[in-house]
């Protein structure tokens, strides 16, 4: 004997048949899944919006017209670098022209665009850098927190791309938003000094990153730590400011030789990166890289004791991090530079112009 | 006098321990090689550090007028290419000038200025198979710190299998593989994948549930209807 289908279940059933061929079954789950991410990352976005828009209102309008370029500035879109002011020029709202409420409703900006471990990373950069200039400024050169700047490249917006910038010595964060999608590539993160105490606390703002790449380089095996160890010195970043748009032949060992702890390693030392932007963006760009791990991989040039100067580098489709000690002063590990690329997505190409 | 103005600067960023954290006395090339079916293209990038300055200015600067020519650019741009060499399947090539790109003085002075030279040399065989592209830099050795690196071929027909460098990199082997394709001229295509945006939008879904529901009670009503009668 057949069962019995009424008449209202074989419509479903054929509808969502209809609806399989152009989106697999399975998908309906993740579409559900990414319907609900979705709005989280839109509700983000409206919060950013929303502080970029009380950050903007609270200053005049010689300030606003500084803080604010039109989406189409490609060269404000790429005025980002690892040097201090006076050496190099930002455009932007300098921090010490900012009055206190000001600077409030700025770093109101950053939290909400960023995660709050990454928004504490970068107030952590911009104290060594503090700390930087109160150990002697040389003429002509400016350190500290007042010579960090904020701009937006296009207007902030739920709908159309924008994209916030932050950055100054050692730091260069450009998030760009389009609705519920972000990317913060490039980004520069740095530090120096690397180590400092601040109210009897010891700060690291890229400690964890080097706590991870170490843990993950010694866990390698004696086949697997030949590939992942490169025979040449990396004395700095290969694609670090001023090259945007290349495409380096990826080394080291592939992120497919890796055990599933190992390769557990590698996405959390990616995520240090990763997860500075808020969650709802990182989570997307961590699943990205998840999802391209078999063709990520990861090199390593250096010593591989713990607390050496070491350079390292994650690198797959859509993702490009390195690390690089920049072993100057006679202090090898306290000066270090970073930068995080998505070749294929830098600056938000992939979202268009409005 | 300017000279030695611009040594005065240079030893006041010296001594200050804030300075020595940016490279002062090392000169960064960085060295970015693109394999083509037909030829080679190199991206130099240079950057002197302030303390350098004075010493590459005398070399660039030949006239000493503050500015940069372009006859004294062309002369500082051959000055580098004949310290490069390139062989391809052991064969020394030829590297010709394409572009360059100079930053102002100033930008040297204070060690950020990045000098841009772009070379190119013909490949004579695009034989399908394995290829080897051997590349030295031997410019201002005793002051440099280098890196080199192959880009991801624009071209399918490239594929990159192995590069060895040595230690300080001034040094690279390539060795590639070619395809029937290279060899037949195929032209060359870009190494990024197109755009493909996940859909993200549940609207299918929520139509095509609708319509179900939609033909469902259509259904039930005519079968209500049907009994009635």
């Amino acid at each position: 004997m057949s069962p019995r289908i009424s008449p209202a279940t074989r419509a479903l059933v054929a509808a969502l048949v209809l609806t399989s061929v152009s989106q697999p079954l399975w998908s309906v789950h993740s579409l559900a899944a990414d319907s609900t991410a979705s709005s989280v990352a839109l509700a983000v976005t409206g919060k950013t919006v929303a502080a970029a828009e009380a950050f903007l209102a609270k200053l005049d309008e010689t300030q606003r017209a500084k803080a604010v370029f039109a989406y189409t500035d490609d060269v404000q879109r790429a005025n980002w670098s690892n040097l201090p002011t006076g050496i190099y020029h930002r455009a932007g709202v300098r921090f010490g022209d900012l009055s206190k409420p000001q600077r409030e409703a700025a770093m109101a900006v950053l939290a909400a665009a960023l995660s709050p471990r990454g928004y504490q990373k970068t107030v952590d950069i911009v104290t060594a850098d503090q700390v930087l200039k109160e150990s002697g400024s040389p003429q002509g050169i400016a350190f500290g927190e007042d010579e960090f700047y904020i701009s937006f490249v296009g207007k902030p917006s739920t709908t159309t791309p924008w994209m916030l910038q932050f950055g100054g010595h050692h730091l260069a964060l450009n998030l760009t938003i389009r609705g519920a999608d972000g990317v913060l590539t490039p980004s520069h993160t740095a530090a120096q000094p690397a180590t400092y105490t601040l109210n009897g606390k010891t700060i690291r703002p890229l400690g964890a990153e080097n706590d991870l790449a170490f843990k993950l380089i010694n866990s390698l095996d004696s086949t697997q730590q030949p590939k992942a160890i490169l025979g040449s010195r990396f004395r700095d970043l290969v694609l670090g400011p001023g090259q945007d748009g290349k495409t380096i032949m990826p080394e080291g060992i592939r992120a497919s030789a890796l055990t599933p702890a190992q390769q557990k390693l590698l996405l959390d030392l990616a995520n240090e990166w990763v997860g500075i932007s808020n969650e709802a963006t990182a989570k997307a760009k961590l699943a990205e890289i998840r999802a391209n791990l078999a063709d990520t991989y990861f090199a390593w040039s250096g010593p591989t004791t713990p607390g050496s100067a070491a350079y390292f580098r994650i690198q797959g489709p859509t993702v490009v991090i390195e690390y690089a000690p920049q072993n100057l002063g006679g202090a090898p590990t306290n000066h270090i530079h970073t930068i995080y690329r998505d070749p294929t997505n830098d600056y938000g190409r992939k979202f268009g112009r409005p | 006098m300017r000279l030695a103005a611009w040594l005065a600067c240079a030893l006041a960023l010296a001594s200050a321990p804030a300075a020595r954290a940016h490279r002062l006395d090392e000169y960064l090339q960085a060295t970015f090689i693109a394999v083509a079916p037909t030829e080679v293209r190199l991206e130099l990038c240079l950057t002197p550090g302030a303390n350098l300055s004075t010493n590459l200015l005398s070399q660039l600067d030949t006239d000493h007028d503050g500015r940069l020519s372009p006859a004294e650019e062309l002369a500082y741009a051959e000055q580098v290419r004949r310290d490069l060499s390139l062989a391809a399947d052991h064969s020394p090539r030829e590297l010709s000038l394409t572009g360059r790109s100079f930053p102002p003085i100033a930008e040297l002075q204070a060690g950020l200025g990045i000098i841009r030279l772009n070379f190119r040399a013909p490949l004579a065989s695009v034989a399908p198979g394995v290829h080897e592209l051997a590349f030295t830099n031997r410019h201002l050795t005793n002051l440099s710190v280098y890196l080199v690196n192959a880009l991801v071929p624009e071209s399918p027909a490239i594929a990159i299998t192995q590069q060895t460098r040595d230690y300080l990199q001034n040094a690279i082997r390539l060795e590639y593989t070619v395809t029937t394709t290279a060899a037949a001229g195929l032209k060359a295509l870009p190494n990024i994948p197109p755009v493909v945006q996940p859909v993200r939008s549940p609207l299918p879904v929520l139509v095509a549930v609708g319509m179900a529901v939609f033909v469902a009670v259509a259904l039930q009503i005519r079968r209500r209807g049907g009994k009635s009668r």
